[in-house]
């Protein structure tokens, strides 16, 4: 089982001049941390106009800077929102392209539709359509990652003339292709079309081994892989704090963590949002309404031999990798540098080590189920070349 | 005066599985080395497209990893293509602002509409539109660096509803601004709307000598900031190869400046271009003298510490605020690159680093004596009367 972080870049109220810069900076600084003691991944969002609860609407800037800030970890894009209005394909094929190249080939390519409607009505696109642009927008990506010269593409939301598109990816046929989601049915799509299923729900150890089941079972029998190569592999998010003092831990947590789900609430579900006025984070602590939301209610929150408790029980659930949500809220730089101190240096090692003996049965089963698709029919793509 | 370097990442075919990675690789090596010496910035263009030409085609990329490896140097576009078709206005801004914050506020904004119908058609932006969707593009993004929310912008190539956009950039009201410049209309333009005018044309000290009196004479009397802040500048390009022995920089600029200025031609005026098919290195080899720049012979950077000494000591005189030295193009290698600019950042550079300090206050007084002045006179944004916006969530996941 590998370890990453997933960031949102929250910056609550109140800010001043140095807020937004004194938060890149330091979280900067956590990443290279992040890398130094072992981390597998460090996956980072994209969101638009969602003050305090996400300023990440950037990240491919933030991913570059971390290229060169980093050795070893991967960077993902969690995620890139496709469909062609927020982002135009061939923008993306040549960020991702860019940035596979400085970080030496340590790219995923997570993608996604886009959720909240703040976001996607600040682009004009509509929630009924979202799922379809980002069909094509992925379609679209991945063959002008590997096409010499791309082809073309025609479809309902993109018609785009034979460029060819340079540069091409460091990783080749291109980085691995991942999909958000955050239900069983999503994850099921993830497994069709041949891409990492990377959940953003907090579901129990029993549950998560049953999506792992299912993950890998579609996937056998059912993939016709929407790109030129399959990334079986199955992620699940979990909120995250460590420190030898429980009730701090708990503080820490409780304090800061609630204002993931609260920011959720409230740009997808529940309040009236005013831009540039609304103080979320003041609501958040003073007077906050009532949240109730799909999530799941587990958390590695504790100290370490709770949170390795916690992960012995994931071990054999057939996941791949555990994501770590830390920087919500306030939290401060010096509590995420030493709870991910921490978990490093007295919960990861047994993990790493059982991860290098599995990581070759991975190897395997890669190998097996890519040999197995490539004598399958290609998927018919929703759209056609020029 | 400063210096540049400007950055294509120009890659001529063959290409085996290592040469972009190598080129990328090798560029911030080269700019964490110019940095070290003292250059003023580093300018990477943004093109699409355009194999063996110019493989800059995410400079915002480029230039957030260089914000990594470098302290002081500035990280300038050159440019950013504002067609809302290309870049969105929504994203520019925020791409600016995170740039600028993980780089401790030295982000330099240089904007244009694009110039090859190989990249814009790719966009559907046709050429007739360009300049209005460059001004929309620019116009939007300013406003969306600033306004806190965003107040909205209904116009014919983009229409964007209240939000606030974050982050905001570190520099404010917002990074500098340039435009793209060939001739002297846009350079004139540049001044009338109060941004820095970068001109990708290879001129004599004598020619810049002109286009600097224009261009401050406009701002002074013409200018309605397009910006929330002024930005009194004029840079020219310049190829720099600088060696010891003149005949050996002589022989690797011809060679080489003569491809980019080959595959210039070829993109823009003489070539029908085949995508993935065209041998533009090769085709270069049979023919080298097949395309002459307009321009005709240019006054450049190429020869001995002391032969550019003088050359920068013109420019210096002639009153550019900058000299954006051309240098990685064609096959050129990352070891004569580095050399070049070793030895012309050593024993050239220095003189004109510290002649700048007063240049540099000269500057500073400019700017407060027209800032006020000027920004009285910056047009009224568009708002559109939509009334308040409060944004109901869909209550769907």
């Amino acid at each position: 089982m590998k370890f990453g972080a997933f960031y949102l870049h929250q910056v609550p109220r109140p800010w001043d001049h140095e807020s937004e810069h004194r938060y890149f900076k330091d979280a900067l600084a956590q990443v290279e941390l992040l890398d130094r003691v072992g981390f597998d991944y460090f996956w980072v969002a994209e969101h638009h106009f969602l003050e305090e609860y996400s300023h990440s609407s950037a990240p491919e800037i933030f991913l570059a800077a971390c290229t060169q800030r980093t050795q070893r970890i991967r960077l993902g894009h969690g995620i890139v929102q496709m469909p062609p209005l927020i982002n135009h394909p061939a923008r993306v094929a040549e960020r991702i392209a860019t940035l596979d190249l400085i970080s030496d080939g340590r790219i995923e390519f997570g993608t996604g539709e886009g959720a909240c409607g703040s976001e996607l009505e600040g682009f004009h696109v509509p929630m009924d359509e979202k799922h379809a642009m980002w069909l094509e927008g992925l379609e679209a990506v991945s063959r002008m990652l590997v096409e010499v010269p791309f082809q073309g593409y025609h479809g309902k939301y993109l018609d785009l003339p034979i460029r060819n598109v340079v540069p091409k990816p460091y990783q080749r046929p291109h980085p691995p292709l991942w999909l958000a989601c955050s239900r069983h049915e999503t994850i099921l799509n993830a497994a069709r079309l041949g891409l990492g299923a990377l959940c953003f729900a907090f579901v129990s150890p029993e549950e998560a081994a049953g999506w792992a089941r299912d993950y890998y079972r579609t996937l056998e029998n059912e993939c016709e892989p929407v790109a030129q190569a399959i990334n079986p592999n199955i992620a699940v998010m979990y909120p995250f704090f460590c420190d030898r003092d429980e009730a701090r831990a708990r503080q820490i947590a409780d304090e800061n963590q609630g204002f993931f789900p609260y920011g959720l609430a409230h740009y997808w579900t529940a309040t009236d949002h005013q831009p540039g006025k609304t103080d979320l984070w003041d609501e958040y602590r003073n007077h906050p309404r009532e949240v109730n939301l799909p999530l799941g209610k587990t958390a590695c929150i504790g100290t370490p031999e709770q949170v390795r408790d916690l992960l012995r029980s994931f071990e054999g659930s057939g996941l791949d990798q555990i994501i770590f949500m830390s920087q919500t809220g306030k939290i401060s730089h010096q509590a995420l540098c030493s709870s991910y101190e921490l978990f490093a240096r007295e919960v990861m090692p047994e993990f790493a080590e059982r991860e290098r003996k599995r990581t070759a049965e991975k190897q395997a089963i890669v190998a097996r189920l890519t040999e197995k698709l490539s004598k399958r029919p290609r998927r018919t793509p929703s759209a056609t070349a020029a | 005066m400063k210096v540049g370097a400007f950055y294509e990442h120009q890659v001529p075919r063959p290409w085996d599985r290592e040469t972009e990675h190598k080129l990328f690789k090798e560029a911030l090596d080269e700019i964490e080395l110019c940095d070290r010496l003292g250059f003023g910035y580093i300018w990477a263009t943004e093109h699409h497209f355009l194999e063996e030409y110019a493989h800059s085609s995410a400079p915002e990329v480029f230039l957030a990893a260089c914000s990594q490896r470098t302290k002081q140097i500035r990280l300038a576009h050159g440019i950013v293509q504002m067609a809302p078709l290309i870049n969105h206005p929504a994203r520019v801004a925020e791409r600016i602002a995170t740039l600028d914050l993980v780089s401790d506020g030295r982000v330099e904004f240089g904007t244009g509409e694009g110039a090859t119908n190989c990249e814009l058609n790719g966009f559907h932006v046709t050429q007739e539109q360009k300049r209005e969707a460059w001004l929309e593009g620019l116009t939007v993004v300013t406003r969306m660096m600033v306004e806190e929310p965003f107040l909205g912008f209904e116009g014919k190539y983009v229409t964007a509803p209240v939000r606030n956009i974050v982050p905001k950039p570190y520099q404010r009201p917002h990074p500098p601004l340039w435009l793209a410049c060939s001739r002297r209309e846009s350079i004139l333009l540049a001044a009338r709307l109060g941004m820095g005018a970068l001109t990708f044309s290879f001129v004599s000290p004598e020619e810049a000598q002109q286009w600097v009196h224009d261009y401050y004479t406009t701002l002074e009397n013409e200018c309605q900031p397009i910006g929330y802040a002024i930005n009194p500048q004029i840079a020219i390009m310049c190829p720099l190869l600088c060696d010891r022995n003149e005949a050996h920089a002589r022989e690797i600029a011809t060679k080489h400046h003569g491809y980019f200025m080959y595959g210039l031609g070829w993109y823009a005026f003489f070539a029908d271009h085949e995508p993935g098919k065209s041998r533009i290195w090769e085709s270069y080899e049979k023919n080298p003298e097949a395309f002459v720049m307009p321009e005709g012979k240019i006054r450049d950077c190429v020869g001995t510490p002391a032969q550019i000494r003088e050359r920068l000591r013109d420019f210096e005189a002639s009153g550019v605020d900058q000299v954006v030295f051309l240098s990685q193009a064609g096959k050129i290698t990352h070891e004569t690159l580095s050399s070049s600019f070793e030895l012309f950042g050593t024993e050239v550079l220095p003189e004109f680093i510290e002649r700048d300090a007063k240049r540099m206050r000269e500057k500073a007084a400019l700017i407060e004596r027209l800032t006020d002045r000027l920004m009285k006179r910056k047009p009224k944004p568009s708002i559109p009367d939509w009334g308040p916006t409060i944004i109901h969530p869909a209550g769907h996941h």
